[in-house]
């Protein structure tokens, strides 16, 4: 569903933009002297949900880690829902979710009680309803009172989710949030995935699924060691590979963009928004 | 038959294995720190074998009479070969790691040549062992290479017994069902348990004669050393003696007489027939293990995965009390909210959750670790003038600290694979780093008092200093908790089962453990100063001793709380610069 959606509105007029709930300028991280990212730029409005593209090794979980705080920032500037990670820490942390690639849940406490915890962290009061409302909607009803590390890979990914969603967070950051899970698994945490989106949260999936990430982001940011090589829609890249949108699938498209010939200058230099779903680039 | 040395194929594994660790040892020594740490660890175990010979060539340290050489290897064997089949009884079958178990099992090899590479595998690590036991019967024993003989030689058969034990239990276990064997296991670990207390119990009844009377720590020890073996060799039978040469401690050590009568015999003529006898033992028990004709399949697949699951927990969590396992009715223990509601009451809570959810380990480690201390005290020092008695007490608080934290481990060893998901937590990062280390001290401070109370309603001996101790401990446990934890994230390395480099683990620990106690030296050396400072000057000035000392002690006590708070500081920036992507295990 990558931006085929018409975003304007009935009067002919462009509504106004949603709000920005994610802000990264000239982001620069090294480990030793290995540069992981590199000069990475980007913006997340409400709503949208970016996907996390490139080969292993291309920095998306290093610039994840460090927009959820866990890294510190090197050079750059990263705000949250504008909150500045690196100067404003704890209202950027309140106002995001992060979900990891392997959760490891504390193996002394109970499913009911790590919503517990984390409506105590983020002050979420009440939380008891909403808490059931989430073990309900990934199917972790009848797990409630079992301990972490009693639970299965894909029990503890739901887990993982309920924990992330219970703040209301504005911007969640997911680190390939379906492995592990069961297929009634998957269907489930995509549609919450969708519906978090649809109610303003911004979303920014990291991913190697890449009918995943077709079929859920509405943007792509593709990266490869450490650089951004294409930020744009689908209908963007499919321009960019060959200059006019055929029906090339995300994959073929992905290889071109990180193995076959660089795309257009234009297209890397964060390619606008698809905002009218015609395929073409907004002026 | 494929003979002593097994498969082929699976000889060709154990060397490539073999070579593996030599070249990730070599890779290691490449780096400045790994050759620095390995060659302080190498520095530190030589120092040690050097201290062990010229102890005994100077005469200084404990020396075995001859009456007690035949008897003491006997029991010596038999206490290894029952602190093997304790370690065998909690993992029966056979274990293989889990990278080769399936692989082995799916290949055409015999389950005897299977059997070898491991009862080779043992006898390989048991070797570093050996050669360590070796050292020390060589050195405390009258005949070198006799003593050396017997140390490799029965370190072997011991190895290759316990595997051969733990086939059969294992097998009847599986075959039959039988819960008795978890039981014997328990009841063989609580009589070792048994066994420790009553022997630190009599140890102490040794010690305990003059050792108040000296006001010297060193000399204390070196006085009490020195009595116990004087009393023994010169007033006849001594404690020890009556052990040893006890009918029945005869009759039970007697399987052991042919590597007894091997360290006794006085000319390497006379040690042969016994090293041949020996040596066709350990020959025996090997291939009479290897020709089990046992299907071990099932529990090596069950074991193996139990080993791997517990290697795992411990290579998470290091190898404190916070890495036991968790009883299945846990979760229905409730969980008290001690440090209230808030983000930081619920980082606590989280923490608590822990402790509470194993109290079964907690509560044993730490009454093990009491029981010694309060033990210690109250028989050893309590005996003693009343000044020994008190420095007794701040010796029981002082170890406890350092045993209790260092045993129990619900600090971040505990979290080491969840800080990334901890650094995303809205917290500012002191009061994060304080929350999680606020269980733990409070764990260790309780405990601690209750050692204190029980030792002052023991001794009947009340005094002002108990209870500037009792005031002493909350920060001063918060403190060193805070250095090693801040140490810790600074330099993330946890020493686990399974990882090979030994020697820079042991360069390593010694490094930090000498950074902790400056630190902690340095920050104790200040507020003491200031105390005893004051202290002086109210003397001079004509003040009463108790009411200086009063003076003092609060000054010091006042000027603990900011020091703790840079430590925690610290703690926090150290907490806040770790880096989740590199591995350090």
């Amino acid at each position: 569903m990558i931006s085929d959606e018409n975003q304007t509105a009935p009067d002919g007029s462009t509504p106004p933009s949603p709000a920005l709930a994610l802000e990264v300028a000239g982001l620069v991280k090294h480990y030793g002297d290995t540069p992981a990212v590199r000069d990475l730029s980007f913006e997340v409005r409400a709503g949208e949900v970016l996907g996390l593209l490139g080969p292993n090794g291309a920095g998306k979980t290093t610039t994840l880690r460090t927009i959820a705080g866990i890294l510190p920032v090197e050079s750059g500037v990263i705000r949250v829902a504008g909150q500045d990670v690196a100067r404003q820490e704890r209202a950027a942390k309140q106002r995001l979710a992060w979900v990891p690639d392997d959760p490891q849940p504390f193996d002394a406490m109970t499913v009911f009680e790590h919503l517990e915890f984390i409506a105590r962290l983020y002050r979420v009061e009440p939380f008891e309803a909403e808490a059931e409302r989430l073990l309900e909607r990934f199917e972790l009803t009848a797990k409630r009172e079992a301990l972490g590390g009693e639970l299965s890979r894909g029990m503890r990914q739901k887990l993982a989710f309920c924990c992330a969603f219970l703040p209301r967070p504005q911007l969640l950051l997911l680190d390939e949030p379906l492995s592990g899970l069961d297929p009634r698994g998957i269907r489930s945490a995509k549609a919450a995935i969708a519906d978090i989106a649809k109610e303003g949260v911004a979303v920014v999936l990291s991913s190697h699924q890449l009918d995943l990430v077709e079929e859920l982001a509405t943007r792509l940011l593709v990266l490869d060691r450490g650089r951004p090589v294409f930020d744009g829609t689908l209908n963007d890249a499919r321009a960019a590979i060959d200059g006019e949108a055929t029906t090339e699938r995300l994959e073929d498209l992905f290889f071109a963009i990180t193995e076959g010939p660089p795309p257009s200058e234009e297209a890397t230099q964060s390619a606008p928004l698809d905002t009218d779903g015609d395929g073409e680039a907004a002026p | 038959m494929s003979g002593f040395g097994g498969d082929p194929a699976l000889r060709w594994l154990a060397r490539a294995k073999l070579r593996g660790i030599v070249r990730r040892q070599t890779a290691k020594l490449r780096t400045p720190a790994g050759a620095v740490f390995a060659l302080l660890g190498f520095g530190l175990f030589g120092l040690w074998g050097v201290s062990v010979v010229f102890t005994f060539i100077l005469g200084h340290g404990p020396q075995l009479p001859p009456e007690l050489v035949e008897p003491g290897v006997r029991m010596a064997l038999a206490i290894m070969l029952v602190i093997t089949l304790a370690g065998n009884l909690a993992n029966r079958g056979l274990y293989l790691p889990g990278a080769e178990v399936e692989r082995i099992f799916s290949a055409p090899v015999r389950r005897s040549d299977i059997i070898r590479y491991r009862l080779n595998a043992g006898l390989g690590r048991a070797a570093f062992g050996g050669v360590f036991l070796a050292v020390v019967a060589g050195v405390r024993l009258p005949n070198v290479p006799q003593a050396v003989a017997t140390a490799l030689l029965g370190v072997a058969f011991i190895i290759l017994l316990g595997q051969g034990i733990a086939l059969i239990l294992g097998h009847v276990e599986h075959r039959l069902s039988l819960g008795w064997v978890r039981g014997l296991s328990k009841l063989l670990f609580v009589g070792g348990l048994a066994s420790v207390g009553i022997g630190t119990w009599l140890f102490t009844q040794e010690l305990a004669f003059d050792v108040g009377r000296s006001a010297e720590f060193g000399e204390i020890t070196r006085e009490a050393a020195g009595k116990l073996i004087r009393t023994n060799r010169d007033s006849g039978p001594g404690r020890l003696s009556q052990i040893l040469l006890h009918p029945v401690a005869v009759f039970l050590t007697a399987p052991f007489r042919p590597w007894s009568e091997l360290t006794a015999a006085p000319t390497l003529t006379a040690a042969l027939p016994w090293f041949g006898l020996c040596l066709g033992l350990v020959v025996l028990v090997y291939e009479g293990v290897a020709r089990l004709s046992l299907d071990f399949r099932e529990m090596a697949l069950e074991g193996s995965a139990d080993v791997a699951r517990r290697l795992r927990r411990m290579q998470r969590m290091g190898p404190g009390a916070s890495a036991s396992a968790i009883s299945k009715g846990a979760a229905t223990r409730r969980v008290p909210w001690l440090f209230g509601r808030g983000p930081a009451g619920a980082v606590a809570w989280r923490k608590t959750a822990s402790i509470w959810r194993r109290a079964r380990t907690t509560i044993t480690f730490a009454i093990l670790v009491l029981t010694f201390a309060v033990a210690l005290n109250v028989f050893v020092l309590g005996r003693g003038n009343p000044s020994s008695r008190y420095i007794g007490t701040f010796l029981t608080a002082a170890l406890g600290v350092l045993y209790l934290c260092g045993g129990l481990r619900f600090d971040f060893r505990e979290e080491a694979d969840r800080l990334a998901e901890i650094k995303a937590w809205p917290m500012g990062r002191t009061k994060l780093f304080t929350a999680m280390l606020l269980p733990e001290m409070t764990l260790v401070v309780c405990l601690l008092w209750l050692a204190i109370a029980l030792q002052v309603i023991i001794q009947r001996a009340p005094h002002v200093s108990h209870i500037g101790l009792v005031l002493f401990l909350p920060p001063f446990v918060l403190l060193w908790l805070a250095i090693d934890n801040a140490l810790f994230l600074k330099w993330p390395v946890r020493m686990v089962p399974g990882h090979d480099g030994a020697l820079q683990n042991m360069g390593r620990a010694s490094v930090m453990f000498l950074v902790r106690a400056v630190a902690l030296g340095l920050v104790l050396g200040l507020c003491a100063g200031g105390g005893a400072f004051l202290y002086w000057r109210m003397l001079d000035s004509g003040v009463p001793k108790t009411t200086s000392g009063i003076a003092a002690f609060s000054l010091a006590w006042i000027a603990l709380w900011p020091l703790l708070w840079v430590a925690l500081w610290l703690g926090g920036r150290a907490l806040s610069s770790f880096d989740p992507a590199r591995d350090r295990v």
